[in-house]
């Protein structure tokens, strides 16, 4: 009886311990399932962070360089501050110690550091300056990330050219906008394990995304007649105390613009922020009416069609002539004026009489032949087409004042393209800005060859274009502080009124303007200067005419483009070795 | 009886004994290749540690070699960049004006030579 009591009991007991074990299984299972199955994701994720090191390789941005191989964009790694709220004791302190460092308030900067999230950044891209502070004070909570930064050595060069970039290194503007895609490259990442201290192991890493580097540019643009266009457009600027100006230089027999400065400058260092709407390039993306500059379209038109020749001699009223209502002037009276005289005076009338002669369509269509009213198809975001009215909305009065350049609107690059054709014996050449897109190595992915539109005059009539447009340079044109000594020099000068603020008719304000081209018989530079607003003088003669002579100067002296007369004296030359001592033996024997 | 057990006795004590010849001929041998396993496992442990822990000296190596080849590189690129902001042509001409009393040649004052 006691035996089986015994028995019972012990019985009793295993029952317990057994279930006690099954308890102490289920819970384990359970505890396995939910970290197996259920927290298995979250829990690899915080092994991964805690053993794993993912290094971002950042993307880097391709260089631009100017036609002579001079970097004017590139990218630098810099420090940005970031901060981990949760870890930062003192806040205020904090605060009030980046703010100094930093120049950002006190207050904005405890809002940061305030802030519910893990990771707030304080101010990216810091100077070195600011970074070297910062990491002096070996703040808990503080962190660095290197992150890659555009930067424009040469400041304002070019830099509405250029454009610029945004916090993330996205091209906005210019240049910088329009390839972004060639330029900006991708991003890339490694995955390495890291050991107790956070130190990375194995670089290679057990996954790897190599970043790849964005493509090269090399643009037509030539940093030192560049800085020669800003420099004279800028003294231009000042002298006629105008509110800004523009400025072009062309290679005529390719189109491939040489610089493009437009005044005030514009720093792409600083951002549009803080330079207000000076970033924007108003070589392309302002109209103007042109004025007098227009002159020659309509004359070169009359001459292609063989409507009239360069000595054909028209009647300019002596100033003042009636068409219907409205009366057109000229700045001083004249008779009897050739063909060539209308261009060298810069007569209204007479062009307004050629214009006549033409005949509205087929104007018109030599003004869309010459590129007006339409893109000229340049690489930088932002063109214009500029306006041209069709020829059957015309009335008598816009045919004659779009003769000499009012009624219609066009950009800086357009008159210079069309310029250009005209030096370019007739063909019209399509602008561009980009020479070649190459790799990091210098290996060709791209190359821009010069492109002609179209043959908008023939060989012939250019050439007598050419001759007309020389006159105005020489003793009594419009145009003779344009000459450049020992150069004939083909231009025209323009000064025209610019639309009132409310649209309709014509304010006080002026745009004086200066295009040509030189040598006038062996083209190699178009430059075009316009002057915004200047005020006193506002003839484009007196104005910009002196810019563009300064300008052609220096840049053919740049190019080593020398007047035939520097090439009397040469080492043969006898006299010249004499007074040089370049032959003591003869001086001996004699 | 007990003559009996006493022979059973002798006889498993002799067999006994001849089983612990055998068995003593064959521990020698069993302890020496145990030795030498566990000398190899034991060395082999430490060689694979010695291998590991030179690879993991190399790997440190190798991600200072490239820390530092990144450093120089953001150095040479820093020293570009500083090389063409002090080749802007408006510094060079600045300098060549204003402290080298330089100025742009009249066409009068230049004679161009021809070899």
């Amino acid at each position: 009886m006691v035996k089986l009591k015994i028995r019972s009991e012990i019985l009793k007991n295993i029952r317990i311990v057994g279930v006690l074990f099954l308890c102490l299984l289920a819970i384990a299972g359970i505890r396995a399932f939910t970290l197996q199955i259920i927290q298995a994701e979250w829990l690899r994720e915080r092994l991964e962070e805690q053993t794993m090191k993912k290094e971002v390789l950042s993307n880097k941005r391709g260089t631009l360089y100017d036609a002579t191989g001079v970097e004017l964009a590139v990218n630098l790694d810099v420090d940005s501050l970031y901060a981990r709220p949760r870890q930062i004791l003192d806040k205020t302190e904090t605060a009030q110690q980046l703010s100094t460092i930093l120049g950002i308030s006190r207050d904005k900067l405890l809002s940061l550091l305030r802030s519910k999230q893990s990771f707030v950044w304080l101010r990216r891209k810091l100077t070195p300056d600011q970074a070297e502070k910062v990491k002096a004070l070996k703040m808990s909570g503080l962190g660095f990330i290197r992150e890659s930064q555009r930067f424009y050595p040469h400041r304002e060069l070019a830099g509405q050219v250029l454009g610029y970039v945004g916090i993330d290194c996205q091209g906005l503007e210019g240049i910088e906008r329009a390839f972004d895609r060639q330029i900006k490259g991708t991003s890339g990442f490694v995955l390495v394990h890291r050991d107790a201290l956070g130190q990375g192991l194995f670089p290679e890493g057990i996954k790897k995304v190599d970043a790849i580097r964005g493509y090269d540019l090399v643009l037509t643009i030539d940093k030192n007649i560049q800085y020669i266009a800003e420099k004279e457009l800028q003294a231009a600027v000042t002298n006629a105390r105008a509110k800004g100006g523009l400025a072009l230089v062309m290679d005529p027999r390719t189109g491939a613009v040489l610089a493009m400065a437009v005044a005030p400058a514009f720093n792409p260092n600083q951002g549009p922020q803080e330079s207000g709407h000076t970033w924007k390039n108003r070589a392309i993306t302002d109209v103007f009416e042109p004025g007098s500059i227009f002159k020659p379209i309509v004359v070169g038109s009359a001459l292609e069609e063989g409507l009239v020749k360069p000595g054909d001699l028209y009647h300019c009223e002596n100033g003042s002539y009636c068409i219907g209502k409205r009366i057109i002037h000229d700045v001083h009276p004249h008779g009897l004026l050739s063909v060539t005289e209308v261009i060298k005076y810069s007569s209204n009338i007479g062009a307004s009489k050629i214009a006549q002669h033409l005949g509205k369509e087929r104007f018109y269509q030599y003004i869309r032949k010459f590129g007006f009213g339409q893109l000229s198809g340049i690489e930088l975001p932002g063109e214009v087409s500029g306006s041209v009215p069709p020829s059957s909305q015309w009335r008598d009065i816009n045919l004659s004042t779009i003769s000499f350049g009012q009624g219609i609107s066009v950009t800086a690059l357009q008159v210079a393209a069309a310029y250009s054709a005209i030096a370019n014996n007739g063909v019209l050449m399509r602008p561009y800005l980009v020479k070649r897109i190459q790799d990091e190595q210098g290996g060709v992915i791209q190359e821009s060859v010069p492109q002609a539109v179209r043959r908008v005059l023939s060989e012939r009539t250019a050439r007598l274009l050419k001759d007309m447009l020389v006159t105005v340079t020489q003793q009594g044109g419009t145009g003779q502080k344009a000459v450049v000594e020992g150069f004939d020099v083909a231009g025209k000068t323009g000064t025209a009124q610019k639309i009132a603020a409310h649209g309709k008719g014509y304010s006080d304000k002026c745009i004086a303007s200066f295009v040509g081209f030189v040598p006038a018989q062996d083209p190699k530079l178009t430059i075009i200067v316009v002057i915004d607003e200047p005020r006193g003088v506002t003839y484009g003669g007196v104005v910009a005419a002196p810019a563009f002579s300064k300008m052609a100067q220096q840049i053919l002296w740049y190019q080593r483009i020398y007047p035939e007369s520097l090439f009397q004296k040469t080492i043969q030359d006898p006299e010249w070795r004499e007074t040089r001592g370049l032959d003591p033996g003869k001086e001996k024997q004699g | 009886m007990i003559h009996v057990i006493s022979e059973r006795f002798i006889h498993t004590n002799i067999l006994a004994h001849q089983r612990v010849t055998d068995k003593a001929q064959y521990r020698w041998l069993i302890l020496l290749i145990a030795g030498c396993l566990a000398i190899g496992v034991v060395a082999g442990f430490f060689l694979y540690l010695s291998v590991r822990v030179e690879i993991l000296q190399t790997g440190y190596q190798i991600s200072q070699a490239l820390a530092e080849k990144e450093r120089l590189t953001q150095d040479n690129n820093a020293l570009r960049v500083e090389r063409s902001a002090l080749m802007t042509t408006a510094r060079i001409e600045k300098i060549a004006r204003g402290e080298l009393g330089m100025i742009t040649p009249h066409a009068k004052q230049i004679i161009i030579l021809e070899w």
